[in-house]
């Protein structure tokens, strides 16, 4: 049974497995700033299995488990900052124009002035019971924005928000797709303009998971989640302009050890 | 601002909701339809008939919004449709196929009805709903314990135009069932602003008053 993005794992040998993956590197610190925080309230719904309406707190860059009698190991991927899309895997670019640029046009802005906090970077993994006969596992990435407004980064309002392409790699093969849910327009569902117990703030959280109960667990979640923003102009064609600020590479990666 | 009957076809409705179909109205307005399931009778009706315009929330509902959100939501009720244009009900209705069971609500209206410069439209609502013979009482059906606001209300945008609506959705599996949703939904601005006592202040505006049931 999965909670929200399919995973199904496949037969292929084990990933290579990076340890102590944390969101920083190099000058991306200035941008992308480690800010952990225990477990804490998203401000979007609760949904089944690990909600996105709560963050899994923390940094736990991985974690080791036994499925299928087997040592297994689930970790997060190095998470990056990024001006631009720029995965080859994901094709960020091409994805969000075939599947959306009928009515929208993306104009890339090519970085932020302010800074991503990233409160909430980990994995999970809940081996089978007696009473639940599933292994779930996955791992989530919680980050709010601070922009620096006086430099020109858009300001929080209900108009911002992330969009994300994602893809999971593993022996079936799922193709990057703009992570929509099934909306009317490419914007990520639980990112954006939201309020948690008074305060505004726009943030971004995705926990994708998976739950397995006998086929191999061999699998990499992979994504780019930039910051966007529906500008309310259109082009001479039309189209709703949709700014595209700067964003995070992030994933993580399942196997046998 | 007033409340218009402007039944459409299934339309894209911009948010997370609906899982069939995905992402769209149900459309029209079907006001009751049977269904047969494990050899019992039902029937899934509208409860009204057309959904009720309203400038003030019920007593309830003003109690179970301070009861869950008093604490950090400080709610003003201005008690007056202010602003422009109406609410326009695109999809009030019921559905039944070899499957499942339904019924929606869609309102749209003017993106920024109040003319407001500050602050974020959003909408709540305070339901009653489940088995008839166990009511659970009146709960916000909001985005979980961090905000009161629906997460299905609002600014959105539609195929590249920007639209401010509300969408109220409920899915079932062809079962015999006995239950009752009634709910009243209204407009507010998360102005942003706090009031003496640090709480962020929520103007809440007009509304809708809807719902739906189901009888074996």
């Amino acid at each position: 049974m999965i909670s929200r993005r399919t995973v199904l794992c496949g037969g292929s040998a084990a990933l290579a497995l990076t340890l102590g993956a944390a969101p920083t590197a190099g000058a991306e610190t200035r941008h992308l700033v480690p800010d952990y925080r225990p477990s804490q309230l998203t401000g979007w719904p609760m949904t089944p299995g690990r909600s996105l309406g709560m963050t899994l707190g923390g940094h736990v860059p991985a974690v080791d488990f036994t499925y299928n009698n087997a040592p297994h190991r689930i970790s997060m991927l190095p998470a990056t900052y990024a001006d631009v899309p720029g995965d080859p895997t994901l094709g960020f670019r091409n994805v969000l124009a075939d599947t959306f640029g009928e009515y929208y046009a993306f104009r890339y802005q090519g970085g932020i002035h302010g800074q991503f906090l990233v409160q909430s970077y980990g994995v999970f993994a809940d081996e089978a019971t007696e009473t639940i006969p599933e292994t779930r596992f996955g791992g989530g990435l919680y980050v709010v924005y601070r922009p620096d407004v006086r430099r020109g980064d858009p300001p929080a309002r209900d108009t911002l928000g992330w969009i994300q392409v994602a893809a999971v790699l593993d022996s079936i093969g799922r193709p990057p797709e703009v992570d929509r849910f099934g909306r009317a327009n490419p914007f990520y569902a639980f990112g954006g303009l939201t309020s948690v117990n008074g305060d505004q703030l726009v943030n971004f959280h995705d926990i994708p998971q998976a739950g397995v109960m006998g086929p191999p667990a061999d699998a990499q979640f992979l994504a780019e989640t930039f910051l966007a923003q529906d500008t309310g102009r259109r082009t001479a064609s039309g189209k709703t302009i949709i700014a595209i600020y700067s964003g995070i590479r992030w994933g993580w990666q399942v196997g046998a050890v | 601002m007033i409340l218009t009957l402007d039944y459409r076809p299934s339309q894209p409705h911009g948010w997370l909701g609906g899982d069939k179909p995905l992402g769209v109205t149900l459309g029209g307005h079907t006001a009751a339809t049977d269904y047969t399931a494990d050899d019992r009778q039902c029937r899934v009706s509208l409860l009204p008939l057309d959904p009720e315009y309203r400038t003030t929330p019920t007593d309830e509902f003003r109690q179970t919004l301070d009861t869950a959100f008093g604490a950090h939501y400080a709610v003003r009720f201005l008690g007056r449709p202010s602003g422009r244009g109406p609410f326009s009900v695109q999809s009030y209705t019921v559905s039944a196929d070899s499957l499942s069971i339904g019924a929606d609500l869609y309102v749209v209206y003017d993106t920024n009805p109040l003319g407001v410069t500050r602050g974020t439209m959003r909408w709540l609502q305070v339901s009653r709903g489940g088995p008839i013979a166990s009511d659970q009482g009146p709960r916000v059906d909001g985005m979980g314990p961090a905000n009161p606001f629906s997460p299905t209300g609002g600014s959105t945008s539609v195929n590249g135009t920007r639209v401010g609506n509300f969408l109220s959705v409920f899915e079932a599996p062809l079962v015999p069932l006995d239950l009752q949703f009634t709910a009243e939904a209204f407009l507010a601005r998360d102005t942003g602003t706090r009031d003496g006592s640090g709480r962020e202040v929520v103007e809440v505006f007009c509304g809708v008053a809807y719902g739906w049931e189901v009888r074996s």
